[in-house]
């Protein structure tokens, strides 16, 4: 392609908000547009940022995963639980994963998230049984890392006017 | 107009005549695909006929299930039957005309309703509307907003065993709902959502017990009613009827998203003290501050497991209806964040 993506995107919004839209009456035909616009410029802020974000992310989650193969490893108690010894042996397993598509970051965070949802719901239950403070910790440490995820998503969305698109 | 409607308009033309078999010159205008709204496909006409030599014109609202869209599974006979129940009461409602599940008509189930004139306020931008700006119109709007949900709470729910789930247990509304929604986290996810696991955990463990039953709406808020002279002349989107707990309609009027502009305004109307006073005047019911908690809590994963929907059907190509990344775009992320908080992470 003889342009940079984020100028054809600029180019593409451009046409819609200044040629198009000011040319249809229909409201549904509006909204579509009004929507697609807006579509395309959060799009072209996520593709810029998006390789440095899940980056991070997968630097996180490995990490979070680390400190719960620590806390397994030094309880006895969870050494001998069958849900937390089934939990270290997926993190084992992700461990072993090699990640050689084009794709590699955006992979690795769908399987790191996928690990991660597993764990979660393993946690509540492990924790039900066995009162350990390091395990506690670790699921604060979670929701503090599912909150810094949506305000990252939030920080990279430019919301479209919910009136204009209801209305057209 | 769209060839799309073209079609549409010219096939509702036929089914019309096969349903008014007196009617000669039937024409219909005005023929338009509306806006609001991002669960059915509805679309608005004007008919006019000649009936024993009169002149007759209705207008008609149809609302026809889409191929994917953000409440599935689409139950569309327990949404014709839900205003065929309210059509003999005080809430004001479209009358229903007719269901039609047959798909060879319009391409997909449908039916049709009155067609309500007036406007749809909604509360998106509403801090700009007159009856914002004026204290005592909105504070008719909010009572005239609750009357309606006291009189759909006093409906008997028992009308509606044959086409709703009953709860038999306390704990079965939340427990009904949180499965309805997580099944289609489960089905329509692209991504893994550990975010709504944990809070789909802290909602099973956190069930409330609901003492009785009262028929629910699903959606109750600003924005799915007609306003006309100065009243609620009909309530509209009754996609997700069931019976369960009246404290989930009250909490979905409180939630967060329909009072982005001003958090103390519920649904952009009336402050949440002044909005509880009068819910328990018109009901008789007792608020209970910690289930509107939780059904607020649950409004915001519900709300994700819709715009989940909404963006597999969009992804799959089931449905090219744009405004369903926009809901993503503008609302999925500002639900997790009202998580974030209402959770403590």
């Amino acid at each position: 392609m003889q342009l940079f993506i984020d100028q054809l995107l600029k180019g593409i919004i451009y046409s819609l908000d200044q040629v198009i839209l000011p040319g249809l009456s229909s409201p549904y035909l509006r909204a579509q547009a009004i929507a697609i616009s807006s579509s395309l410029r959060n799009l072209a802020t996520r593709l810029a940022s998006l390789d440095q974000v899940l980056g991070y992310q997968n630097h996180s989650l490995k990490s979070i995963f680390q400190s719960l193969e620590k806390i397994i490893d030094s309880s006895p108690e969870l050494s001998n639980d069958k849900t937390s010894m089934g939990l270290k042996e997926k993190i084992e397993g992700q461990w072993a994963k090699i990640y050689d598509t084009k794709q590699l970051l955006a992979d690795e965070n769908y399987d790191l998230k996928l690990l991660l949802e597993e764990i979660i719901g393993s946690l509540w239950e492990i924790e039900d049984r066995i009162a350990i403070q390091s395990l506690r910790e670790l699921h604060g440490q979670i929701r503090q890392f599912l909150k810094q995820e949506v305000e990252t998503e939030l920080s990279l969305l430019t919301p479209p006017d919910m009136a204009q698109v209801s209305k057209g | 107009m769209t060839d799309q409607n073209d079609t549409i308009e010219n096939k509702f033309k036929t089914f019309l005549r096969t349903k008014i078999p007196g009617a000669r010159e039937l024409t219909l205008t005005n023929f338009t695909r509306m806006t609001e709204g991002f669960s059915y496909e509805t679309y608005l006409v004007d008919a006019q006929w000649t009936e024993d030599n009169n002149i007759v014109s209705q207008g008609f609202a149809i609302r026809m299930v889409p191929e994917a869209g953000v409440v599935e599974p689409y139950d569309i006979e327990a949404h014709y039957k839900i205003l065929k129940v309210v059509e003999d009461t005080p809430v004001p409602a479209p009358k229903p005309y007719w269901l039609v599940m047959d798909s060879h008509i319009l391409g997909r189930p449908f039916f049709v309703m009155e067609k309500v004139e007036g406007e749809v306020p909604i509360p998106f931008g509403f801090k700009n509307h007159p009856i914002f700006k004026d204290p005592a119109k909105r504070l008719k709007m909010a009572r005239n907003l609750i009357q309606v949900l006291a009189d759909y709470q006093s409906i008997d729910w028992r009308k509606c065993r044959e086409f709703l789930p009953v709860p038999q247990e306390e704990t079965d509304p939340a427990r009904m709902e949180i499965e309805r929604w997580e099944r289609n986290i489960e089905k329509f996810k692209i991504f893994p959502q550990p975010f709504l696991k944990e809070v789909n955990i802290w909602l099973k463990r956190n069930m409330p017990r609901t003492p009785f039953f009262t028929l629910t709406h699903g959606d109750f808020r600003v924005g799915n009613f007609i306003w006309r002279d100065d009243r609620i002349v009909a309530f509209l989107d009754w996609e997700m009827p069931g019976i369960g707990d009246p404290m989930m309609d009250l909490a979905w009027i409180c939630w967060k998203i329909f009072r982005l502009d001003d958090p103390n305004l519920m649904c952009m109307l009336i402050e949440r003290e002044e909005l509880y006073r009068i819910y328990e005047e018109l009901t008789g019911i007792q608020v209970d501050e910690e289930r509107i908690f939780y059904w607020e809590v649950f409004a915001n994963y519900k709300a994700a497991s819709i715009f989940i929907s909404g963006v597999r059907a969009f992804s799959d190509g089931k449905n090219r209806d744009v405004r369903l990344i926009s809901l993503q775009e503008s609302i999925h992320y500002t639900c997790l964040k009202e998580l974030t908080e209402l959770l403590n992470f």
